[in-house]
């Protein structure tokens, strides 16, 4: 048995893989269950609508394709598509809408969408694309063709249907229209100019016509139908792009975009509807003049990537922030050593960098290159210079006192919810200042990790060189750290409490304790003089038999007297300061309370409870328990029943504790807060710390920061942009510190957007300022032009708008040497046409006399560098074939 | 700076361990950070220990500073732990605990019916967990020491009063003879988890909207804000 055998026998169960291609087509068409009816279509409509797509992947003979559902979303009028279409049927044949579609002026070049669509003013279609390869051969083309026209045809799917073929950079396609026993053939013809300088003469309106009647063949009842547009491409001037970047030197972070937003004014002259014979365009002359052109429409081209200053900079923040390098490797870019400093104690912080010499060993290292090593040494040691000056200038100007930041001038720059609720630092704080700092270090474009490790090692020995001296920190207000603030406040604000304490440290040595001491003998003394005679005779004597009984320490008299000693009032004394925690060193301690059995908890935190224990018996020499109690915890103790039942337990810590104190007042103490250690823990942490670590502290300053310059720089009149500004939502995550990398770019892109938006309306604002005597129509055009896909201009080429455009071409254009020359056919001014564009239409018995009445249709596009056609021409298949 | 600490707020799913300490047990689905907070001496240590423990002592050692105390529960076939923090009443203690509002989901605003000043200083306490704690804290207003009716100063109207005034819950409990511990407990960790599940959805629509911003950005002929 040969092998041909077996293959006939199973030829008839097997279906050949163009009927399963067939199949694959129709059956994805029923799937997507298409709408090829509707009704006509309002003017524009298409150019307004939004667009839905759908896709799927088919395969045939090895190759992949993409199916795709192209179709405008279009408000269907209730019930009048259906009237509409039922008294079609009693007029005449009932042909596909969409070619129908093909005579409708009403959508003539769109603005923007598929090609497809502009050139045909489809409002539906599928087209398959082939997904990796070009389709060249043509008996591959015909076969999928036929497959498409045999699909549609078993689908009874009336949309047009378009394959793409030849190399897919000149977008080419072929398809048809298939319904009502009509059909409508889509050809596309596609000229480069290098191809087409043997062709350029055909592109004007006389040889498009000889080609559209040629196509059609037969005799053309009427003029054949013409729109036309010629298409211009206006430069306007974009001049604060420099500015936005900078404005002043370090009080005004970045914003806006540095390149135009809007890259082009697109200028479009049209001609809705003309007669054949009533126009005349050859290669040799032209009617069509665009200042005479009925209706003049715009549309702003925007440009993809304005470079938005802010977006750029926190982008450039999250790269260092993604490389996470630790900060030496910076340092050492520059030679300088990240060791250095800790030891030092220069007055002045700044003068460090500026007297520092680069290493030539690092550099050694750095370049490690031996033959460009001197070369390299001179342009490295220079560039270290030059970075090191430019912090050491940042650093003076924001950290000097008097910095004005936006919000401090007050010009409607704060917002409050900003302020009040975000966990970030307070408004012209140290933190704030350093933050300014770190933005103008991400500025620039190079160097950033550099510059950003510089300032930050600069700032932690700012910060220690006033631990050292014992300055207080400028512009850090809270007493004690705020838990509300970011945990850098936090820790900045410690390290303010630590140099407090050690200023009062300092003191207390020569004057303070003794001032107390004198404080509380004074007291006693005047409670001598307003208590009686014997009161004062026996605590004289007393003091002078028992002199350690001589009570120190104390910070207020109360009404009390002790119950040993009815005659000696209560006092409380001068007790040690809860240390102030910042929000890691509290969950540090939580998380050691929780690994610890209850009574260790307890023990763990009865310092400061023996603290008061000492301090009070000092203050009240011969006090009991109980006189401790009711100042301590006075619920605890009654007149009536003496001491609660809680502080009479058998084993009670604080009974325990009690007689296990002595006396001390707290001058004589072992401090409970040692700000010393405290201080020194923040600044080895700080020094040690990588750039992500650092980034993480900074960030919702940072953020802030970026926040409020947003809400600075929008645009006041309307509260739209305002709006997309991610305010609530970042604050909501500052506050659970959850201000990753990721919630950083997403404000990063919604930053983008905004300063995108503001780009083009400052752009506007410039360009098309509303005053003068066409300040109403220009702000109608304002409003229209950055909102809608196009803009017709009132009054055309004599209209106040074109008086704007004309004026902007007149400007930039370069003035023709000879003003007597005639100008070269279709230019507008000095400028000629980005695009000309031609749509022949005429509705045509084709292809005999006796067949139905059916749409032709040439669209024709010439630009400087190509030359399109694309035409559909339908035909009646009922009587003809 | 070490790898951040683990926070209390995360809802974290921790891989199932064996432990048999309580307050080490990995194996839960949420954590929630609870405080209670009051006058000295209103009942906290002896409720908390009620409801961790199920048993009641008619004298607690006086708190110093703070304590905690763990107790895992079902909601929802999920296990939720309840990391709950005892603080100490008195004054000098003020400080140190309110450290510790930070972070708490829930708060239990305890005063005892039989004393005048401790139900007049929960306004105090109120004002403070506005200050200290974060706004989606949710809190139970406890009046305590209900056996106690004879020697009842607070009427029950007016702590459902000053509770309404508040916008708090109330529940009256003894922690003596186990009246509404539970009721109480089980009530907090609701409505934490009616507000949690409530912000996941605001946070989906947050970033659904998100990505529509993305989206316009992304396009070049994207519509601005204004409308046509």
């Amino acid at each position: 048995m040969s092998e041909s055998d077996i293959f006939e026998i199973e030829d008839y169960t097997t279906a050949s893989p163009l009927e399963k291609f067939i199949a694959a087509l129709e059956d994805q068409i029923h799937q997507w269950g298409l709408e090829t009816r509707g009704s006509p279509l309002d003017k524009n409509a298409l150019a307004q609508a939004n667009w839905t797509k759908k896709s799927k992947k088919l395969e045939f003979l090895g190759k992949s394709f993409d199916l795709e559902y192209h179709a405008a979303l279009i408000d269907e009028k209730d019930g009048a598509g259906f009237e509409m279409a039922e008294e079609d049927l009693e007029d005449k044949r009932q042909i596909p809408v969409a070619m129908e579609d093909l005579l409708d002026r009403g959508n003539d070049f769109m603005p923007r969408g598929h090609p497809l669509a502009l050139w045909y003013s489809f409002r539906a279609f599928l087209v398959l694309t082939p997904s990796e390869t070009n389709l060249m051969d043509q008996s591959e083309i015909s076969t999928i063709s036929s497959a498409l026209n045999l699909s549609l045809f078993n689908a009874s799917c009336e949309l047009p249907f378009l394959l793409e073929i030849k190399n897919k950079n000149r977008a080419m396609f072929t398809g048809a229209i298939v319904g009502g026993g009509c059909s409508t053939d889509f050809d596309v013809v596609h000229f480069n100019r290098k191809q087409a300088s043997d062709h350029w003469e055909i592109s004007n309106l006389s040889s498009l016509l000889h080609v559209f009647k040629s196509k059609v063949r037969s005799p053309i009842p009427l003029p054949v139908q013409l729109s036309v547009r010629l298409t211009y491409a206006v430069q306007f001037p974009f001049p604060f792009s420099s500015k936005a970047v900078r404005i002043g030197k370090y009080s005004t972070l970045p914003w806006g975009c540095m390149i135009s937003p809007i890259e082009f004014l697109q200028l479009s002259c049209s001609w809705p509807i003309v007669s054949e014979d009533l126009v005349s365009d050859t290669p040799e002359y032209t009617d069509l003049d665009p200042l005479q052109a009925p209706q003049w429409s715009v549309c702003p081209v925007y440009n993809n990537n304005p470079k938005t200053s802010m977006a750029t900079t926190l982008n450039g923040y999250l790269k260092i922030w993604d490389e996470a390098m630790p900060i030496g490797f910076y340092l050492s870019q520059i030679g300088y050593n990240p060791n250095e400093g800790s030891s030092e104690t220069s007055s002045n912080p700044l003068e460090k960098i500026v007297s520092h010499q680069p290493e030539v060993t690092n550099l050694t290292k750095m370049t490690g290159n031996i033959t460009g090593f001197i070369d390299s040494n001179v342009q490295h040691e220079e560039r270290s210079r030059r970075i090191r000056e430019e912090i050491e200038n940042i650093m003076a100007v924001t950290f000097s006192d008097d910095l004005i930041t936006p919000s401090s001038t007050g010009l409607g720059s704060t917002c409050p919810e900003l302020d009040q609720k975000m966990k970030s630092c307070p408004r012209n704080s140290l933190v704030q200042k350093l933050t300014l700092a770190i933005f103008h270090a991400l500025m620039v474009e190079k160097e950033v990790g550099v510059r950003f490790a510089l300032l930050w090692k600069k700032f932690i020995e700012f910060l220690k060189t006033h631990f050292e001296n014992m300055t207080l920190l400028p512009c850090v207000e809270s007493k004690h750290p705020q838990l509300q603030y970011s945990l850098l406040q936090q820790k900045v604000e410690m390290i303010q409490y630590c140099i407090k304490c050690k200023l009062l440290r300092a003191g207390r040595i020569s004057s303070t304790s003794i001032d107390n001491r004198k404080k509380s003998l004074q007291e006693s003394e005047k409670s001598c003089e307003s208590d009686d005679e014997f009161f004062d005779a026996e605590d004289d004597s007393k003091e002078m038999i028992k002199n350690e009984d001589l009570p120190e320490g104390r910070e207020k008299k109360t009404d009390m007297k002790l119950l040993k000693f009815s005659e000696k009032a209560l006092y409380i004394p001068i007790t040690q300061q809860q240390p102030p925690m910042t929000e890691d060193m509290i969950e540090a301690q939580q998380e050691a309370l929780m690994n610890e059995k209850a009574e260790n908890r307890i023990l763990m935190q009865s310092t400061m409870l023996s603290s008061d224990m000492s301090a009070f018996k000092a203050a009240n020499p011969g006090a009991v328990f109980e006189d401790f109690v009711r100042w301590h915890s006075p619920t605890d103790f009654s007149t009536e029943n003496g001491l609660s039942a809680r502080m009479t337990l058998p084993g009670n810590h604080w009974v325990d504790l009690w007689s296990t104190t002595k006396a001390e007042p707290v001058s004589r103490q072992k401090r409970v807060f040692d700000d010393t250690s405290v201080a020194n823990d923040i600044f080895t942490e700080f020094e040690n710390l990588s750039v992500d670590q650092i980034c993480k502290l900074l960030t919702p300053n940072i953020v802030h920061e970026a926040l409020v310059t947003a809400v600075n720089n929008v645009s006041t009149e309307d509260d739209s942009l305002l709006k997309m500004i991610p305010i609530s939502d970042t604050i909501k995550l500052s506050q659970h510190d959850a201000l990753s990398m990721k919630a950083v770019e997403n404000v990063a892109d919604e930053l983008s957007t905004v300063e995108t938006f503001q780009g083009r309306l400052t752009w506007l604002d410039l360009n098309f300022s509303e005053s003068g005597d066409a300040k109403e129509i220009i702000k109608a055009f304002n409003k229209s032009f950055l909102s809608c896909p196009e803009t017709i201009i009132q009054g055309a080429a004599r209209g106040p708008i074109a008086k704007i455009i004309l004026e902007k071409i007149n400007d930039s254009a370069p003035r023709r040497v000879d003003e007597n020359s005639q100008k070269p056919p279709y230019s507008l001014v000095n400028l000629s046409p980005s695009n000309r564009e031609y749509i022949l239409r005429a509705s045509v018995n084709r292809p005999v006399p006796v067949s139905a009445k059916l749409p032709q249709r040439l669209y024709a596009s010439v630009t400087p560098s190509e030359f399109r056609m694309a035409g559909a021409f339908s035909s009646d298949n009922t009587f003809f074939f | 700076m070490s790898e951040a600490p683990r926070r209390f707020y995360d809802l974290q799913m921790s891989s199932p361990s064996t432990s048999k300490n309580d307050a080490t047990d990995q194996n839960f689905d949420y954590m929630f950070k609870l405080l209670i907070i009051g006058n000295s001496a209103v009942g906290k240590t002896s409720f908390l220990f009620r409801y961790a423990d199920d048993s009641f002592t008619s004298a607690f050692v006086s708190t110093v500073g703070i304590d905690f105390k763990v107790k895992t529960v079902q909601r929802n076939n999920k296990r939720v732990k309840l990391q709950i923090w005892d603080t100490a009443g008195q004054e000098r203690y003020r400080t140190i605990t309110t450290a510790y509002y930070r972070g708490a989901m829930g708060f239990i605003l305890m005063y005892d019916i039989t004393n005048e000043d401790s139900f007049n200083a929960v306004q105090d306490w109120a004002t403070q967990i506005k200050t200290y704690s974060w706004d989606s804290a949710q809190v139970m207003l406890v009046a305590n020491k209900a056996d106690m009716e004879n020697e009842r100063v607070v009427s029950t109207e007016r702590g459902e009063e000053l509770a309404r005034q508040l916008g708090f819950d109330f529940f009256e409990t003894s922690a003596k003879e186990n009246l509404n511990v539970s009721a109480s407990f089980d009530r907090l960790v609701d409505v934490i988890c009616d507000k949690m599940a409530e912000s996941l959805e605001e946070s989906a629509q947050a970033a659904s909207t998100g990505t529509q911003n993305l989206h316009d950005v992304g396009q070049s002929e994207n519509k601005p804000p204004c409308s046509c």
